[in-house]
């Protein structure tokens, strides 16, 4: 490992050094006094697993989070930053995961908010020269609600350019972007150091992490491990820092599977133990066609699926191709408009969403806050949820039994809790996804569908999931997973589809699947 | 007076209470105590004209005491995160007591009433506040979406989150909104005595608070239409009353149901079309995990 | 897992202890938190009574005195009793009328209007009926009320579901419709000329509820408390109760997990308005043998305020029914004995509820400091 503080001493007056910063939510220590120093016209990355308090330690920068402990130096001068707008006036822009922007606003507008000017034709203008210098086209008078992912993350990054920022947060920027647009992102970045400023990159990806980073930081478990000078590690040096765990690093399967969920090793290298896929099929869909969400076009082109048993069907794709559309379709959360789907040979299609669930068929959904837990009850009420009315007798719920189930649940799932009868609400993203596996997997699906499972888990929870999945393939589940982290899909699929502009466009068996076409074809370019 | 002027008068506490509502919603603060701030106004209203002398003193205070109601709904939804329905209703009822003592503790039990001077008509048979309140709604069309200030406002509602990311001060937004949309409640609320009555009673409101908070549905949280609006409103009030004077052969119980019949009718059409700003009636915590 | 309570031998445990794994506590420990939640509740009466106590003494009167009058009229004699059990009785339904509805996430607050057309049901049937035996009469009565308190629920309850009307507004609006209905009914359909004032005739002999003791308590009050017991337990261990919490806590999730969140919704509407029709039939005939102008009161009020201090809790709400019930009861001989004007009665339950709201937010804090000042 090198030396933590070799990147703070080449560089005679960093342009920001954070010195023992500490962040406490309730009991939870996500940041426990760490250290973090970025040089000027420098593109720092920030490493670490989920949970590693990467996002943590920039909202304490950018005032979203008050710090409990430690200072923070812009430029040499110890600045107080108790708000956004101090952040701002420091000269720190940061552009979230989840983009804060006026949907109802135009792009201008959502670029001077919260400052002195009005949205006129200066504003406008200021807009367009900015996005001309860095390479960040927009059309200054749309409504950010009709922009596609990639325009408004420049539409983020304007907004901060606007203000002056001297440091750019980026915010896990590429997680939903095509390779082109991950590439046109980088050379705007690289435009933006050359004029003066620096960025910190937040990331779990390790590849472009060193592809474009001049220094990179990396936090474990809401601390510092270490800071790496570009050109001076490896990726395997890289990942091992941020597992942790050194004994895993020599298991060589251990080491693949952490390489392939960071996104640094080759690709098939890790075939594990493959379900027999020449079992019977087990569910159909047959050209289904579903409504969207606005207007009632159809989001979906009709697309028809088959599963076997036992058998895990990946789809890949980028972010709002369809997805949630089709996730909801497949589990008759969402109607279908024509079309088809059987189960075993019982026809689904027209059914209410119960009749799918007691069909065997069970959800993952990708937004858990809003779609997988009931917050402000207990554990053991979530878990029960979906289940109840096959669980009752005589229409009355047998809490004393639920309670036992959810205390054996919580162990079996290691959920971190202080008992079954906490709020789901209260406990973390990981734990909350532990809550709803556990859910999921106790109904023994005959059809599981789960959305991006193991986006916002760190390594150990996301192989622990990995397993249960296989597990469940094992045992004759027929799986589908949706996901727009490829290395996830691959991992995982027998066979993957990518899903673009609302149809399934390619399907490859595993041994025949070539990252770079799959990446070809969920931009939508013909392989 | 002919029918229109009649309508033109009738307007002006729903413009007052429905922009009220919109200022607060604007913030994301939905008030549902316009029944009781208006009580509280038209009680507050009487009472200091009668003391004093003043309807212009009578209106100002009014706007005072909604003001304060105001400020504690937006603060306890604000710094202490309180259910804003909760809270509304909570306030509706004090509103409501205090409206009630004050009038009885300053006037007592009485058969005769005592009465105060209407307001004076100024231009074209209309009095002051129904030119306050139609040039106030143009002015906040204008302020809402040409300025800086104005679009603060509305970020805020929309999404505060990102108007906090940006240096917006969202709590100092929703209490301003907050207290100034309530003092708008009260002063609808004043406005009756001091035009229909000459006198305070417990009924004087009538739901014209409920009907309020469905004009500001009914206009789509914008000044312009709620100001359209608030004719359609005013001419249900006006053609109940005449129906109910000159008998058009029907009970004039159910002629009296007809503003409140119409407002559920319109509602069915109003909360397709309407946008509602999107973080109306939730609370902004800015450390919460659980908010995307 | 067995549930035991703390073995001896244990070292003592100086803060809260932890409770089992699976969430459930000793009897110690349930005790402990009972005092715990009681301690709010505590503090917030009797804060709003001083502040009450600081007004009176600024109108000029006693407070001592008025506070004697308001709490003990109820006890000092059995017609107090009576009559705060003839309070409790609809203030309670209309609790449960708000309660139900907002465990769903929606507020019902149309009670008043579904009282009015559960009294109007309850008349109709009383009156045209009314040479029936009592035996089917009255349960035909009662249930008339019922039944049209529910369906007067059940429009708003389709403007909800249907046409995505804001169900605050529908209900509050069918409530001053139903006023004009109450007036013309009794002005114009079965009119007691004589009355003075809009009134019904008397309803038949048959429709009268029973009574028991002396001073006369009806039978409605047991009816009430009969349906108070059924709905806590339905809440808490039925389905419906399960799947209506669900959709209160999340909508989106419980629709995702099978729950036909719009039926779920629209049910508990339909009971709320069941209740408050209910509460309107017991009201016509326990006590007015008729509808008249006013039958309502300000039970609406009351049942919001005693759903809102009872925190949505179906099981706390006959208790915090009966405390404002005794307030109720005693305010009209605070005017009486001590001049105090009963409008200020009204005051007194918004602050209890406002300083109720306010002691959550600092307790919260207390919490979170003595989380911070351990850890």
């Amino acid at each position: 490992m090198s030396e933590p503080q070799a990147g703070a001493d080449r560089a005679p007056t960093p342009l920001l050094r954070m010195t023992g910063i500490r962040k406490e939510f309730g009991p939870v220590v996500a940041l426990d006094g760490v250290d973090f120093t970025v040089g000027a016209r420098e593109i720092h990355g920030l490493l670490g697993g989920n949970g590693a308090g990467k996002t943590t330690l920039m909202n304490v920068l950018y005032g979203l989070y008050a710090a409990d402990g430690g200072t923070v130096e812009i430029d040499g001068v110890p600045v107080t930053i108790g708000s956004p707008r101090d952040a701002i006036k420091a000269g720190v822009g940061m552009v979230h995961q989840s983009f804060l922007q006026v949907d109802t606003f135009t792009v201008t507008e959502n670029v001077v908010l919260g400052t002195e000017n009005s949205a006129d034709a200066a504003a406008k203008a200021r807009v367009v020269e900015l996005s001309q210098r860095f390479g960040l086209a927009v059309d200054p008078d749309r409504k950010v609600e009709d922009l596609p992912v990639g325009v408004r993350q420049r539409v983020e990054i304007l907004k901060a350019l606007y203000r002056g920022a001297k440091i750019l947060v980026l915010d896990e920027p590429t997680t939903n972007l095509t390779p082109q647009e991950v590439d046109a992102l980088f050379s705007s970045m690289k435009a933006i150091v050359d004029e003066g400023m620096s960025v910190i990159l937040i990331t779990h990806k390790i590849r472009e992490t060193m592809a474009v980073c001049g220094a990179m930081t990396v936090m474990r478990d809401g601390r510092r491990v270490a800071t790496f000078q570009g050109g001076t590690t490896t990726a395997d040096e890289l990942a091992a820092s941020m597992v942790g765990d050194s004994s895993s690093v020599g298991d060589p399967r251990n080491s693949s599977k952490a390489a392939v969920i960071l996104g640094g090793a080759e690709v098939g290298q890790t075939v594990l133990d493959t379900p027999d896929v020449q079992q019977s099929v087990r569910a159909v869909a047959e050209r289904i066609e579903i409504a969207g969400m606005a207007g009632g076009t159809a989001a979906i082109a009709p697309c028809s699926l088959a599963i076997r048993r036992g058998e895990i069907v990946g789809i890949a794709g980028v972010a709002g191709n369809g997805q949630v559309e089709l996730a909801e379709a497949l589990t008759g959360v969402r109607e279908l408009v024509a079309g088809s789907f059987e189960l075993d040979g019982v026809q689904l299609a027209g059914r209410p969403t119960a009749g799918w669930l007691s069909a065997g068929v069970v959800y993952v959904p990708e937004d858990r806050q809003r779609d997988g837990i009931l917050p402000d009850a207990s554990i053991t009420e979530n878990l029960m949820l979906g289940g109840q009315r096959e669980r009752a007798r005589g229409g009355l719920i047998d809490w004393a039994r639920a309670r036992q189930e959810a205390v054996q649940a919580i162990a079996d799932y290691s959920v971190r809790t202080p008992s079954a009868a906490t709020a789901a609400g209260q406990l973390s993203g990981g734990n909350i996804q532990r809550v709803i596996l556990a859910r999921a997997f106790a109904r023994r699906p005959k059809l599981l569908v789960l959305h991006n499972p193991t986006r916002g888990l760190d390594i150990a929870s996301t192989s622990f999931v990995f397993d249960r999945i296989r597990a469940a393939a094992a045992e004759g589940c027929a799986v589908v997973v949706i996901s727009e982290d490829l290395d996830e899909v691959i991992a995982l699929a027998d066979r993957l589809s990518v899903i673009y502009s609302g149809a399934l466009v390619a399907e490859r068996p595993r041994g025949a699947i070539d990252p770079y076409e799959v990446g070809r074809l969920m931009m939508g370019v013909a392989a | 007076m002919n029918t229109i002027a009649l309508i033109v008068t009738a307007m002006v506490p729903y413009i007052l209470v429905a922009q009220g509502t919109m200022i607060s919603g604007r913030a994301g603060i939905f008030n549902v105590a316009q029944e009781g701030l208006m009580l509280l106004g038209a009680s507050v209203g009487f009472l200091v004209s009668m003391q004093f002398g003043s309807n212009i003193l009578g209106l100002l205070v009014a706007a005072l005491a909604g003001a304060l109601v105001g400020f504690i709904l937006a603060w306890c939804t604000t710094y202490w995160r309180l259910d804003q329905f909760v809270v509304g209703l909570a306030l509706f009822f004090t509103c409501v007591g205090v409206a009630n003592l004050l009038y009885r503790v300053v006037v007592g039990v009485t058969t005769s009433p005592p009465l105060i001077p209407l307001l004076p008509k100024v231009f074209l048979g209309q009095n002051a506040m129904v030119y306050v309140a139609v040039l106030g709604s143009i002015g906040l069309w204008w302020w809402l979406y040409r300025t800086n200030s104005g679009m603060r406002l509305r970020s805020v509602g929309e999404n505060p989150k990102a108007a906090d990311s940006l240096g917006v001060n969202v709590a100092a937004t929703r209490l301003w909104a907050g207290t100034a949309g309530a003092a708008l409640m009260a002063l609808g609320g004043a406005y009756l005595p001091m035009v229909y009555t000459g006198t305070f009673n417990d009924s004087i409101v009538g739901g014209r608070g409920w009907l309020a908070i469905a004009l500001a549905f009914f206009g789509g949280w914008r000044p312009q239409f709620i100001l359209l609006g608030a004719a359609f409103f005013a001419s249900m009030d006006v053609l109940a009353l005449k129906a109910q004077v000159d008998g058009i052969g029907i009970p004039h119980q159910f002629v009296s149901m007809l503003p409140y019949v119409a407002t559920l009718l319109v509602m069915i059409f109003a909360f397709r079309w309407a946008r509602v700003p999107q973080f109306l009636g939730k609370n902004y915590d800015r450390e919460s995990r659980l908010v995307g | 897992m067995t549930i035991t309570a703390p073995t001896p031998g244990s070292p003592p445990t100086p803060a809260a202890p932890a409770p089992m794994p699976d969430g459930r506590h000793s009897l110690a420990q349930k005790t402990r938190r009972l005092l715990g939640s009681a301690i709010p509740y505590l503090l917030a009466v009797v804060a709003a009574f001083a502040v009450t106590a600081v007004i009176i003494l600024l109108l000029g009167h006693d407070p001592f005195k008025a506070f004697q009058a308001v709490l003990t009229t109820s006890f000092k004699t059995p017609n107090g009793i009576v009559e705060t059990f003839h309070k409790w009785t609809p203030i309670t339904l209309l609790a449960l009328a708000f309660a139900i509805p907002l465990a769903a996430g929606r507020f019902n607050i149309g009670g008043e209007g579904q009282l009015i057309l559960g009294a109007t049901g309850a008349v109709a049937v009383g009156i045209t009926l009314s040479d029936l035996p009592a035996f089917v009469l009255l349960p035909l009565t009662l249930i008339a009320g019922t039944v049209a308190g529910s369906l007067w629920a059940g429009i708003a309850a389709w403007l909800m579901q249907r046409f995505k009307v804001n169900e605050i507004l529908s209900t509050v609006l069918l409530n001053f419709v139903s006023f004009q209905l109450l007036d013309y009914v009794a002005s114009e359909v079965w009119p007691n000329v004589g009355a003075g004032f809009p009134a019904t005739e008397y309803i038949g002999k048959g429709a009268e509820l029973p009574t028991i003791g002396k001073p006369p308590m009806h039978y409605g009050v047991l009816l009430a408390l009969l349906v108070a017991i059924a709905v806590a337990v339905w809440m808490r261990r039925s389905v419906g109760g399960f799947e209506l919490k669900a959709v209160g806590s999340n909508e989106r999730a419980a629709k995702v997990h099978g729950i036909r969140a719009g039926k779920v919704a629209v049910t508990s509407m339909l009971v709320a308005g069941a209740l408050a029709g209910l509460a309107g039939a017991i009201e016509v005939t326990g006590v007015h043998e008729r509808m008249l102008e006013g039958i309502q009161s300000n039970f609406l009020l009351l049942g919001i305020i005693v759903g809102l201090i009872a925190r949505g809790s179906v099981v706390a709400v006959p208790f915090v029914a009966f405390g404002i019930a005794v307030l109720e009861v005693g305010a009209s001989s605070m005017q009486r004995a001590a001049q105090v004007p009963v409008e200020l009665v009204l005051i007194t339950e918004g602050l209890i509820l406002l300083f109720l709201l306010a002691s959550d937010v600092i307790s919260g804090r207390i919490k979170l400091r003595r989380k911070r000042s351990n850890g």
